[in-house]
This record gives C-alpha cells, structure tokens and sequence, in this order.
C-alpha cells in the first residue's frame, strides 16, 4: 500500500511536474501572503511587512526541494539534473566525450550488425507454423553420409510412422513456362499434395494441392507469388487457366503467400508442381534404388522428441530393409531439425564472429572505463568539494554512473548508424552461403537488443569508475587533488589491470584473426586440378516434348555443341554432369573385377562424372597416364572410363590400372546379368585430381565416364574461350536460339564465379573478423597510451624527486619501461592461455594450419608487444623531458 | 515577547497532527493554530511547516484538496486521516509517558553523603 502510494506520488510528479511545481508555489506564496497581511495589521509598512514575511519563512528555495523530496519527486527530478549536468560536464571536454562515444559506437555498432545477421540466420523461426517441430528427413547408405530418398520409401515411411503428423516428398526440377514471349526457364519444385499442409503454409489465392490430385495425378500447379506477379501480371483471373509447361497443358490451381520461401535442400522455387506427374511420366521414380534428390520433411506430433522420431524411423526402415533385401539392405533413416539444414554449416562461423564483436566491446568498455577513471582522478577536486559539502557517495556515484549511460546512449545511437551501414554492405556482398540474405535487416528486435547492450555497457564500463572516483575520502581527495601527489596503491593496481585486459583482449582477437587469414591464404593457394580461369559455363534446357529420349537429347547436345564451337572466341568446348564447384554430386556404388563381393552390399562408392570428349581441354585437367576420350567412345563401342588418382590409389594400389575394368551402379545393378545397361568398364587414362566441391574438402574417388557412351541429361555447358568469357554470352544465346528457340540459355557464369562462391563465406568471415581485429588493435593501443601516459602524468612530482637526487633519464626509462613490460608479459600470458583454449573452436574454419599455429602466436604476440612499448616509450619520453625544478614544484601548488 | 522554545526535533508532525485534529486546515492556519494552542510557547520555522505536511500526506496520516480560506485566497486544506487519527493518539501516549519520565527524572535530588 505504502508503496503504491508512493508510486502513484512518484508518477504524478514526473508526469505532470509542472502544475505540481504551480501548486506548490501558490501555496507557498498563500502563507507568505497571509502572514504579510497579518503583519500589516499589527501596524507595519506594506513593504516591511512582506520582508518579515518572507524572512520568517525561512529559505524558500531549500524548503521548495525538502517538498519535492517528501513527495518522491526526487529521483525523477534529480535524474533530470544528472542528465543536464553530465550532458554539460562532456560538453566541456569533448575530446574524451568524442573518443568514448566513437568507441562505444564501434563497439555496440559491430555487435549490432553481427546480432541482426545471426537473428536472421540463426534465431527468427522459419515462416512456418511452429517451426520447430518441422524435421527433415534422408536416406543414410552404409560407409556415406547421407542420401536422397527413394519415392516408395517415403511412401511407406508416411504410411507406417505414427510419430509425425505429417509427411511430404520433395525434388528440384527445372521446367519450361511457355508464354506468348517465348519460353522461360523456371526453378521448380515438385511436391506431394502434402508439402503444404505439412509447413502449415496455406495458398494466398485459389486452393492447395489435394489428395485427389494426387491419385489422379492431375497436372495442377501452384505459382509463388514473385512468378505470378512477374509472369501474370498479379491477377486473380489466372486460377483455373491453363498454361504450358514443358510443353504440357497445366492449370493454374493457387497461388503462394508473398512470404513463402522454400529455404530447405535446393534453391527457393518458382513453381510448385506435384510429384504424381512426374512419377506418371516417368516409373524409374518407384524403383527403391533411386536416389535422385528426394527429400522429406515431416512434422512432429505434439509431445514427440527429435529422438523418439528418429528411433521410429530407424524401426521402420529396418523393416524395409528385411522386406526388401535387394534394395534396401543396410540403409536407415537421418532425422533432424529444419532449422540445421538452413543454418547447419554457417552457424560456427557466425558463432566465432559473434565471439569476436564481444571482443571488441569488451575492449572498448575497458578503453572507456579507463578514459572515465583517468577524467575521475582529474575530477578528484570537484567530486572532493561535493563530498566535503555533504553529497552522499550513492548520489556522486549516481551522477558518475548516469554520464556513463549518456556515453553509452550516445554510442549506441550512432552504432545503430553505423550497424545499418554494415549490414547493408554484407547484404550487397552477397555471400553465396549465407541463407535467409532478404530477412536480414537492422529490425525493432535487433534494435531492442542494441538498446539493451547499450545499458549493459554503461554499466560495464561506468560501474568501477564511479565506484572508485567516489570512494575517495573528502580529506584525501582534497589532499590528492591539490598536490598531485603519486599514484596511491589501489588506483596503480586498477590502472594495471586494464593494461592487462588491453593487451589479453585484442591478442586473443588477433590471433583468431590470424589463424583465419593464414586458412584463407592456404585455401588460396590450393590447386583447384583444373583451370577455371576463362571458362564460361551455361545451362541449355531440351525441351522434353522435343526430345523425349535420350538419343534425341543427346543429338541437340551434339549439334549445340557443333554449332557453338564455330563462334569466334571458342578454343574449344565442353559438357559435363555435374559441374565442379557447382555443390551437386552424382554418386555410384562401385565393385572391381576380379575382387569378392562385399558383406550387406557394403560397397565402395564413386563419384561419377559424364562429360564429352573435350571437356579435359576446356577445364585443362592433365592426362597423366594412358588416353582421355575421343569421338569414336559411343554406344557399341568398348566401354571405357578415365579415372582421377585419388581413384587409380585406392582401386589398384600399387598396381597399373589401366585396362583393369570396374562395374558401376546400384547395389543390384552391380550383381545384374544385365550387362547393356550395366557393363564392365576399362580404365583407359588416369588424370590429376580435381576438387570437386570445395578447395578444403579432400578430392574423393572420381570416375568420369563418355557422355556418348552414357547418356544422362547434360547439366552444363563449358567452354574456353580466348575472349573474356562473359563476353561471349550473347553470341551464345544467340547460337542456340537459331538452333531451337524453344530451348533455354539459363545460368550464365565464369567458371572462376563459382571457386570464388566456394569461399564466400570464408571470406565474409574474414573481412569481418579483419575488420573486428584492426578495430581492437585501434582500440587497444588508444587505451595503453591513455592509461600510461595517465600514470605517467600522474608520477611527474616523483620523477622530478629521483631526476633532482641525480638518476639519469636513462635510469627512469628504464625503471618505466620494466614496470609496463612486466604488466605487457602478464597480458601476453593471459591472453595466449585464454587463445590455446578459444582458437579450438575456431577448427571448423581453418584449413592446413592447426589452431595453436605457432608462427600465427608468434607473430601475433611480437606485434602487441611492439605496440604497447610504443605506447610506453611516447609518453615516457615526453615526462623525460620535463624540467626536475618544474616537477617539483608541482608540490607547493 | 514572552520567551519561546525552539520546538524538539521530530515533534513537529506531532503538533500539526494534532492542529488539524481540530477540524480542516491550511497551511498558514495550521501555524496560527499551534502557536495558539501553545500560548505562542513554541517557535517553528515558518516554511519547516511545508515538508512536514508534504511528508504527513505521503505517509497517509493527512489528506489534502483545493479550497478557498477565509482571506479567500485558494490554498490547500489539509485534514487527518483515520490513519492519522490513529497515529496521534499514539503519539500522544507516548509524549505524555516520555514527559513523565523526563520530569521524574528531573526531580530526583542528589543523596548527599
């Protein structure tokens, strides 16, 4: 009750403080009235009447705040002041008010930028109905990490689990939107009538995929909202119009909200097409052994665990592997979460960043909470007089504490700034692997956790200031301040820490940074085994209805091919499936004649290439042993297959491979009399090993087979040019369309584009833990100057006294420079310590060094050594030259 | 002027407790009131008078509105509460055996030995 009352009080006087003041006065003035009156009728003078009035009042001033504090006005009023006055106080001394600001705005400002990526990336929830109990679903071989899932398997596994809701099947495809303009290559996803229903999404417009439409398989399609804006114009009419899609008739059944994005597996689609269509086109899709991109995702029932999920799964496809040995046998099921499969592979690097803007904050809280304390020993004379006169030491250090929050409002505001400006550059950069880019944005949320930050750093940083400056005693504050005398033990030992943390914090930082740059500059130099520079790639899509077979397919790729060679600026020209760097792989069980089958059809598996004689040329890969591939490797002819040496090692080690024969495959495939579709193949060239997802992953058994021979849909074009290859784009699409205009030029880059993508992330990582590194270094040696010189400035009286009883200036360098080394090797310790243990995290980062790199440490702790002596040195140097008489009379002032 | 005693610290919200006991009063009313009711005994700080009551209305022993005083000036009255009721009995008890005690203890002689 009390505290109510003095609540509603408190609010009311913050709230409507002026008529409180009013009242207060008129009231006040009432008495003083009164009492004049009185007093004139007892036979005074007006005049001298209102003077006695107002002398027995007693001071108004004072009586007017006693009210004001009975009231509980107080707080909010003295608040006020603090703030006036503190706004004052920096206004006198803007250069620390500039310098703390510009700090604490880099530091909150950096934070700011990595937590609005990592709310983005790694907190806001997908935008789906309670996300978090969406899983993903795959196929797990013996000896591999993962596959893709066969149809029927989802099937089954739809029909028999009990612990999800529900359950959908999903594939990339491209498809072929044909318009009145021509045609349109589109990224599309096929889908079960479920996927929808199962990520709680509903359509914004028309109705969703049904059942129905899945037995029938009826060609019915969803558009997303950007397609149908772009291809449709945005008008509601298209629902239940046909249009054409890989030359078959479709009808536009819905369309999706503005917010669908598929961010799981493949590319966000433009189209959503059902399975069922597919499947009715083409019954390869039943057979269990096809692993052609499948996934599921599923959602938990209410009160089901990760786990428990995962182990019904595993029941399950146990099951199907007793039922259906051939195929199945010793497969199982990987579950998890949705949200891993979209952050899963940048989340190390966003959590090492994160680390290191806390870093940099850190440091600049100590840079400003030593600027503060070195300023508060300069205020000892006015907090001393303040203290003498009666302040508390909660109210000197309210006051002290809420500049602080001034400083840390004032940073924060401008690293707010300074944060929409990094983000923006990030967004530009387009990092290839960083998901969700449209969703990150400087939003109320990040704005909400800046403002938090920022009064944490006030506190952080504003706290042991205030407690130092006003734990001064009145008499010994005055003393002090008057006689700039040395410093007393307490405020060295303080002085000496920071110099610690500032040397600790930043090596730390450094050598993070370090490590990150010496991985990148490996990573650089890593031979990719081919020569991406000068090659342009494409895509050309045969329509399906023009080629409906693979030898019709493989005539287009041949006259593209024949056609595009003539073009000025052609060396030569190639295709391959798929393409290197490109993040696609085909792989292949493989057995070796002659060596016995293994256990549980545990067989070893390949990488499987299919390119066109010229491809090696293009690509430029060496021929190391034996022949590459000629035009006369067709059908009917011997079938041969090039090997890469990873492969030639670990299929005939120590033996020559060349005219030794392997069989490709599935697992049934492998054992089948089927020998036309599954022949024996002869090792005719080995060629140099060429990585073919990433510079830092280890190249893997390659096996490339003829294209002719082994006709598959080609994936891509490459060809190498003697002109800058983008320049040929035109020249191109311009070939192609005189050779089928129905068939699509889509996906346009430089072979160099996609390396170069391999190590977006790696280079975002590093520009920015570049940027966080230089900052602390910036930061660290603004600080050990500050707090030295400060020292320093502080023992001019005792170096005046040792100068004058005869050292040489020699003498007191020294003794400085050891006093400072000592805190140097103690900072340098700590932060090696704190590094041995920190940079263990940053493994995932790195490549061919170890995390203890030792020229990395090395480098890194000579380089903060050097800084923090030039620190010393400076300010050293310039308290040398001070006059030992001045020094000293330093003393009677 | 017939002498007067400077008042003991902490029982001035005694006397305007007990001032407005007699029935609604503002400020400078209050100060008449006790000066009558101690024969002009007692010498207070005029503006004292104002933090106290401040302090008495935060505390919930008076309550205060907007009226019109007999000068007919609009000022603030000022009345007890239940609460404040209560308390001067209270406080009244307590000032009467406090008085007692001091004055007994005052009275008592040195045994002369």
């Amino acid at each position: 009750m009390k505290a109510f009352v003095w609540l509603r009080s408190v609010a009311s006087a913050i709230f409507s403080r002026s008529r409180f003041e009013n009242d207060m006065d008129e009231e006040l003035r009432a008495h003083i009235q009164d009492r004049a009156n009185d007093l004139q009728r007892s036979g005074l003078s007006l005049t001298e009447a209102e003077r006695l009035a107002r002398l027995e009042f007693g001071g108004y001033q004072k009586f007017k705040e006693e009210c004001r504090e009975a009231l509980g006005a107080h707080l909010a009023e003295t608040l006020l002041q603090d703030i006036r006055y503190g706004l004052r106080m920096l206004r006198k001394s803007p250069g620390f008010a500039i310098i703390a600001v510009l700090t604490l705005a880099f530091g909150i400002g950096a934070n700011t930028a990595i937590f609005s990526i990592v709310d983005a990336v790694l907190l806001r929830p997908l935008p789906y109905h309670v996300p978090e109990r969406l899983v993903v679903i795959g196929e797990v071989a013996p000896g591999s990490r993962g596959i893709s899932v066969a149809y029927p398997n989802y099937l089954d596994w739809k029909a028999q689990n009990k612990c999800f809701d529900n359950m959908a099947a999903y594939n990339s495809t491209g498809v072929i939107l044909h318009t009145a303009d021509g045609s349109d290559r589109l990224d599309g996803w096929m889908v079960s009538a479920s996927f929808l229903r199962t990520l709680g999404v509903t359509v914004a417009l028309g109705r969703d995929f049904s059942d129905e439409d899945e037995r029938t398989a009826a060609p019915v399609l969803l558009l997303t909202d950007g397609l149908w804006k772009r291809h449709f114009d945005g008008d509601p009419a298209v629902i239940n119009s046909p249009v054409t899609l890989d030359g078959k008739r479709y009808t536009v059944i819905g369309v999706l909200p503005p917010s669908f994005r598929g961010y799981f597996t493949y590319g966000p689609p433009e189209i959503l097409v059902p399975f069922a269509v597919q499947i009715a086109a083409d019954k390869d899709w039943l057979n269990r052994t096809s692993h052609a991109g499948t996934m599921a995702i599923a959602r938990l029932k209410p009160g089901v665990s990760l786990a428990e999920a995962s182990s019904e799964m595993r029941v399950i496809a146990a099951r199907l592997a007793k039922q259906y040995p051939d195929t199945n046998s010793g497969n199982s099921v990987s579950v998890w979460p949705m949200l891993d499969e979209i952050a899963g592979d940048i989340r190390p690097a966003l959590l090492i960043l994160l680390a290191g803007v806390g870093a940099v904050l850190l440091i600049a809280c100590t840079n400003v909470a030593s600027l503060q304390l070195a300023r508060g020993m300069a205020r000892n004379g006015e907090i001393a007089v303040r203290i003498a006169l009666g302040a508390r030491r909660s109210r000197v250090m309210r006051q002290l504490l809420t500049e602080s929050f001034l400083l840390s409002m004032l940073g924060g505001t401008l690293g707010v700034v300074l944060a929409i400006w990094c983000v923006h550059a990030v967004v530009k950069a387009k990092p290839s692997d960083l998901p969700r880019l449209d969703m990150i944005a400087v939003n109320p949320r990040v704005l909400a956790f800046t403002a938090g930050l920022s009064l944490l750093t006030g506190i952080l940083f504003g706290l042991l200031p205030a407690w130092r400056i006003s734990s001064g005693r009145a008499h010994q504050a005055l003393q002090v301040a008057g006689r700039s005398a040395g410093l007393t033990p307490s405020s060295r030992r303080v002085g000496n820490s920071l110099i610690v943390t500032e040397m600790a914090l930043p090596l730390l930082l450094l050598m993070c940074t370090g490590l990150l740059i010496r991985s990148f500059a490996r990573l650089r130099a890593v031979d990719a085994g081919f020569n991406p520079q000068g090659v342009l790639t494409f895509r050309i899509f045969p329509p399906e209805e023009r080629y409906p077979d693979s030898e019709s397919r493989l005539r287009f790729y041949e006259g593209a091919i024949q056609k595009l060679r003539t073009l000025p600026g052609v060396e030569a020209i190639g295709a391959v499936t798929p393409l290197p760097f490109s993040g696609s792989g085909w792989q292949n069980d493989y057995r070796i004649e002659g060596q016995p089958l293994p256990q549980n059809n545990e067989y070893p598996s390949t990488e499987a290439h299919y390119v066109t004689p010229d491809y090696f040329r293009v690509m430029q890969v060496p021929l190391l042993r034996g022949r590459l591939f000629s035009e006369s490797d067709r059908k009917r002819a011997l079938p041969v297959v090039v090997i890469n040496e990873t492969a030639a090692q670990r299929m005939w080690p120590n033996q020559d491979p060349l005219g030794k024969r392997i069989r490709a495959g599935s697992p049934v495939d492998l054992v089948s009399p089927d020998w036309e579709k599954t022949p024996w193949w002869t090792v005719v060239g080995i060629v140099r090993d060429v990585h073919q997802y990433s510079l830092d992953r280890a190249t893997k058994v390659d096996v490339y087979f003829p294209l002719y021979q082994h006709p598959v849909y080609v994936q891509t074009f490459v060809v190498r040019a003697s002109v800058p290859p983008l320049a040929l784009a035109d020249s191109v699409r311009g070939a192609i369309a005189q050779l089928d205009p129905t068939a699509p030029v889509f996906r346009i880059a430089a072979m160099e584009q996609y390396v170069s993508a391999s190590l977006d992330s790696r280079r975002l990582v590093l520009a920015l833990m570049g940027g966080f590194g230089s900052l602390a270094v910036l930061l660290a040696a603004v600080g050990i100057y500050g707090v030295i010189s400060y020292g320093i400035a502080r023992r001019t009286h005792e170096i005046g006294v040792r100068m004058a009883l005869g050292a040489r200036r020699a003498d007191i360098l020294r003794m400085i420079l050891s006093q400072t080394a000592r805190l140097v090797a103690a900072g340098v310790t700590l932060g090696l310590l704190a590094a041995v243990f920190a940079t263990a995290f940053l493994r995932t980062q790195l490549f061919g060094i170890t995390p203890r790199d030792p020229a990395t440490f090395l480098g890194v702790a000579v380089l903060l050594v050097l800084l923090a002596l030039v620190a010393t040195y400076v300010p050293t140097r310039r308290a040398m030259r001070v006059d030992p008489m001045v020094a000293l009379r330093y003393e009677q002032l | 002027m017939a002498e007067r005693a400077q008042i003991l610290p902490g029982t001035l919200d005694l006397l305007i407790l007990k001032a407005v006991s007699l029935g609604p009063l503002y400020g400078y009313g209050i100060l008449l009131r006790i000066e009558q009711i101690s024969q002009g005994a007692l010498l207070i700080e005029q503006g004292a008078l104002y933090p106290a009551l401040f302090r008495l209305v935060r505390q919930g022993l008076l309550k205060a509105h907007w009226d019109t005083s007999e000068n007919n000036r609009r000022t603030k009255f000022y009345e007890l509460t239940s609460a404040g009721r209560k308390r001067l009995r209270e406080e009244e008890e307590e000032w009467s055996r406090l008085v007692l005690a001091i004055a007994s203890a005052l009275k008592a002689r040195p045994e002369e030995t």
